[in-house]
């Protein structure tokens, strides 16, 4: 479990003056819930997965995960980027393997996640590929793939498809559907896109900008697995609007 | 003759300025310390220091090695500096959420992404050694292209002076080919590295 207590963060720009990014946010993500933070682009929404990453230290407040309090970045919450965050020297396969390398498990052992993974991602006939070689949906799947061989305990996913065409977004949205019906893991998405926000989760956090607070939550309740046409139906569409009256 | 001093001295400069431009590129304090001085001395005309050498160190090998090795050693540093610093930083935000921990950076990632950079540095400071050896080589030797050129000129044999500064510059197109060749060869995957150029 992931639990927000009053987190307020502000940077200080080099000119001494200081920027308010986001304003005591209360919140708590449940066990194997999938949650999205849904808001305008440049909004606090990165800075926020950020510091539960440990990429950032609150100013106030603090984030508790499992119990512990999160002072730095740790294995148990992996991250997948917008882009340009594959390592361009690995094939999609050594890609896949950094962590479990990282941590010397035994080479069997990384063979079968390795493969499990370029199965699921469906990217097999590419393992041997370098990442510039692929397309950008393609690139995601692997960055995806790569945290998740990790085995973090929860998901943090920083608007990973925003870099892609419409077609490919929608597909690498069922992509990451299909994914979390496999694994059912805790994911925190970050996502201007209110559709793709409902499509993917349990729960969704509005957040407004500048500074970032909370602006209203929805309780998703679509039946799972969850197929494209959902996208399309009327209580979908009703509740993206309702949702989009919030902006 | 010349080619054994631009290799020795060119490794000497290589070994010790890759690493001091890895640490410059990764702390922003080491950066603003040292860079000053660094400018400072890279900017002196290094010929100039030529006369200097040759009365601390003679006209021998040694001192063609260290002034080849100190003209090369502060572009080296720089260069290699500015491209480490051009790591992504999601990709070093990436490694962090995967498990690196903080000196693990430097070694899975900065070091790794930076090779083909620094490998491109490298092949353009063979071309500064180049011209600092023949200059080198001029003002005091008595072996070495340098060497040929000034004597060609006092016995008035143009040809041999032409011939000289030709083979300077196929050895220039030599090295340069090798340089390439090493790239191509050990990062494939750098090849279209434009893309993570801008990140």
């Amino acid at each position: 479990m992931l639990t927000l207590e009053h987190v307020t963060k502000v940077f200080t720009i080099t000119d001494g003056s200081s920027l308010e990014t986001i304003r005591d946010i209360s919140l708590t993500v449940p066990e194997r819930e999938f949650v999205a933070f849904v808001g305008p682009s440049g909004c606090g929404k990165t800075t926020l997965l950020k510091l539960i990453a440990g990429l950032e230290k609150p100013t106030q407040g603090r984030i508790v995960f499992e119990g512990r309090d999160v002072s730095s970045t740790n294995r148990e919450r992996g991250m997948v980027f917008q882009e340009f965050a594959l390592f361009p020297w690995l094939t999609v396969s050594d890609n896949i393997a950094f962590g479990l390398r990282l941590r010397k498990e035994n080479n069997e052992k990384i063979d079968s996640v390795v493969s499990r993974y370029l199965k699921l991602t469906s990217l097999e006939q590419f393992k041997d590929s370098y990442p510039h070689t692929l397309s950008g949906g393609m690139q995601q799947r692997v960055a995806i793939a790569r945290t998740l061989a990790n085995k973090p305990k929860i998901l943090l996913l920083d608007e990973p498809f925003g870099a892609l065409d419409t077609q490919t977004r929608s597909h690498m949205q069922e992509f990451l559907s299909d994914l979390w019906e496999e694994e059912h893991k805790t994911v925190v998405l970050v996502t201007h896109d209110i559709g793709e926000a409902l499509f993917l989760s349990d729960t969704v956090y509005i957040l407004s900008s500048r500074p970032t607070i909370i602006r209203g939550k929805f309780d998703v309740t679509f039946d799972r697995p969850r197929k494209h046409e959902l996208k399309f139906s009327s209580a979908f569409l009703h509740m993206k609007k309702e949702i989009s009256d919030l902006f | 003759m010349s080619v054994s001093r631009i290799l020795i001295g060119f490794a000497i400069a290589t070994v010790l300025g890759v690493p001091v431009g890895i640490l410059i590129g990764l702390s922003k304090q080491a950066e603003s310390f040292i860079e000053p001085m660094i400018d400072f001395i890279r900017y002196t005309p290094i010929p100039a220091f030529i006369p200097l050498f040759i009365l601390w160190f003679g006209v021998g090998e040694l001192e063609k090695i260290i002034v080849i090795a100190s003209s090369v050693f502060f572009q080296i540093v720089l260069m290699a500096a500015n491209s480490v610093s051009l790591t992504p930083r999601p990709l070093i935000e990436s490694a962090l959420t995967l498990g690196v921990i903080r000196w693990q950076v430097v070694t899975k990632v900065i070091y790794p992404f930076s090779r083909p950079r620094i490998l491109d540095d490298l092949r353009v400071s063979m071309g500064w050694a180049w011209a600092v050896l023949t200059i080198a080589e001029i003002v005091g030797a008595t072996s070495g292209i340098g060497f040929v050129i000034i004597q060609s000129q006092r016995l008035l044999q143009t040809a041999r002076v032409m011939a000289a500064i030709i083979v300077v510059g196929c050895l220039g197109i030599l090295s340069d080919a090798l340089f390439k060749w090493l790239y191509r060869t050990y990062f494939p995957w750098a090849s279209r590295m434009g893309q993570y150029v801008d990140a």
